[in-house]
């Protein structure tokens, strides 16, 4: 039977008319997709909080290396007081893959943001523009990569004793 | 200098804790240049309480620093709070988390599907098979995977016995960081019960390693039925016995009732979910707004609470337990006891190429999501972990300013975080 919340008219209603650039899909489970061009995203942003979508579940990025893209995606619903979902939406936003692009934050739309924002920034390198305190959250402040990145390359890696030791050891025994 | 430093305390006998060094890390914001004038202003009114939090700090005074963990009992694990106070008030709090950063998600894309299943229990490790729920739920809808009746079953069943579990050992340990030892010692008894359970069905305690993809491990041995009978009754017999210690204690009413105060409207902002948001008033469960599994064929209340302050948290979570017990008491009844438990698998597992699917379930901390895009291999190409306890901590930095030290132990205490899904 249903197995999502009803979706017959979601709050979001009207985005095609409101922002003709937005593309609308779907993904494989039936959740809609939004994807917006990086100079409208801020806009939209605050477009779909008035229409009603105010409850930020997730931000996080995707890296799609092949193509040189880097997405940031947002999971939004409305919760509303009787504790129903009634509309949910996936907001896409590409960028270029570069370290350091920037991209406007919505820490002020939805303050969820806040953390979210700063774990993208710290796993894939994202600068959220006009952001409260943007610092690295998991990773300790003087790490230098952004680990979530497909191009990242772990400088020690987890190999137990390197090859040199052993030969460095083999060496010196002799 | 010293003509401030008698400061506003005076009238009411507190010493003024003073500290004229500068914050060791930098954490903490410069005190003159407060307030915060990176917040946007509407923000900062809206949610970081009454401004004479901020207007104490504008004679220059300097103010204590302190560091709250990384091994402190009452931060359930390794969370730093870096706070500033006035006297015993809180002016300043960040949260500093990231000490149990073990790359989950990185660590995900290098793994096949079926080998994450197990793995996905270390995230909230007090709700194994909450996590393995919600892994197993995404990948099932990524691969288009049907669950066999009695397996749904068998995971409602355990699922619902992890809640349980996870809720009394918040319970003990909320207790003891409001100096409850007794509560503490109880709880842990009715814990390891369900943890027998757990040993009894998977061999596994804390870690069950249950859920396959299309199914489960294994069936419920024969002796798990009177077990979990005899442990049902038990626990609400020792929910009787909590409530008698705790619930109408003065001292612990003094301590919850009215503190940490979060409105439905802010604790949506700010993403909270779980009991933390139902405490406000605003009966959000998964369970019922976006049901998955079987949870629509049972009879179950949500328990809300009015004011949004640990006390409504408490007993929020004290109801929820007697929930869980009616659910798996209506599943135990409708088991099926004939049937497979395992759905078929392709021998393949070929996710449509850009495939991405979005799964939640409601842990006992609140909206576990599960985001996971395919590229067409056996591997997540990116899997991204919304842990509740992670927007949940984000509203204790935004509540703390005003509190005392002892309600932000209190406050801490009960949103109920899991450091493990924190950091991943």
């Amino acid at each position: 039977m249903s197995s999502g919340p009803q979706m017959s008219q979601p709050v979001w209603h009207g985005v095609e008319a409101a922002f003709p650039a937005v593309e609308l899909s779907t993904t494989k489970d039936g959740w809609p997709v939004a994807t917006v061009p990086r100079d409208q995203y801020a806009g939209l942003c605050r477009w779909l909080k008035e229409k009603g979508l105010n409850f930020l579940a997730s931000l996080t990025a995707v890296h799609y290396l092949d193509d040189g893209e880097m997405h940031v995606v947002l999971h939004l619903y409305r919760i509303d007081a009787r504790g129903k979902m009634d509309s949910r939406l996936v907001l896409k936003v590409k960028l270029p893959d570069a370290v350091g692009e920037e991209l406007p934050s919505v820490a002020s739309i939805w303050p969820a943001a806040e953390w979210h924002e700063r774990e993208v920034f710290d796993m894939f390198g994202i600068r959220f523009t006009g952001h409260p305190d943007l610092r690295r959250i998991l990773m300790e402040a003087d790490y230098e990569a952004h680990p979530l990145r497909k191009d990242f390359v772990d400088r020690k890696p987890n190999l137990g004793v390197s090859r040199e030791t052993l030969a460095k050891d083999a060496a010196s025994k002799r | 200098m010293s003509s401030r430093s008698k400061g506003s305390f005076a009238h009411h006998g507190l010493h003024r804790a003073r500290d004229d060094q500068p914050g060791a890390d930098g954490l903490l914001s410069d005190p003159d240049a407060l307030p915060a004038d990176g917040l946007p202003k509407e923000i900062a009114e809206a949610v970081d309480g009454p401004p004479e939090a901020m207007r104490k700090l504008e004679d220059g005074s300097k103010f204590l620093e302190l560091s709250m963990g990384p091994q402190h009992p009452s931060t359930h694990g390794v969370l730093r709070l870096a706070v500033r106070l006035d006297g015993e008030e809180v002016v300043e709090c960040k949260v500093d988390i990231g000490y149990l950063h073990r790359s989950f998600e990185k660590f995900a894309e290098t793994w096949q599907f079926p080998q994450l299943a197990p793995f996905v229990d270390r995230n909230d490790y007090l709700a194994g098979t909450l996590n393995e729920h919600a892994y197993c739920l995404a990948v099932e809808r990524l691969l288009d995977l049907e669950v066999p009746e009695r397996a749904e079953y068998i995971r409602v069943i355990m699922a619902e016995l992890n809640r349980i579990g996870s809720h009394l050992i918040w319970f003990g340990t909320f207790a003891m960081d409001l100096g409850a030892t007794t509560a503490f010692l109880w709880a842990f008894e009715g814990r390891e019960r369900i943890y027998d359970l757990n040993e009894v069905v998977t061999g596994g305690r804390m870690f069950p390693q249950f859920f396959r993809l299309g199914g489960v491990r294994n069936d419920f041995p024969q002796e798990f039925f009177p077990m979990v009978e005899k442990t049902l009754a038990e626990i609400e017999a020792s929910l009787e016995k909590f409530h008698g210690l705790v619930t109408g204690n003065p001292i612990f009413e003094a301590r919850t009732k009215g503190i940490g105060r979060l409105s439905a409207e802010e604790a949506i902002a700010f993403g909270c979910s779980g009991a933390v948001l139902r405490a406000t008033g605003v009966p959000y469960d998964v369970r019922k707004a976006d049901p998955y599994s079987i949870y629509d064929r049972f009879e179950f209340d949500v328990p809300v609470g009015e004011n949004g302050d640990v006390y409504d948290r408490y007993i929020v979570r004290m109801r929820e337990m007697e929930e869980s017990i009616k659910i798996v008491r209506q599943a135990l009844k409708e088991y099926p006891r004939k049937g497979p438990i395992m759905g078929k698998l392709p021998r393949r597992l070929k996710p449509p190429r850009g495939a991405e699917v979005y799964a939640h379930v409601e842990s006992p901390r609140g909206d576990l999501g599960v985001y996971i895009v395919s590229d067409g291999t056996d591997q997540p190409y990116r899997l991204k972990w919304r842990a509740p306890s992670f927007s949940n901590l984000y509203a204790v930095q935004r509540l703390a300013p005003g509190l005392m030290v002892a309600d932000l132990v209190a406050l801490v205490g009960s949103v109920d975080i899991v450091l493990g899904e924190v950091d991943r």
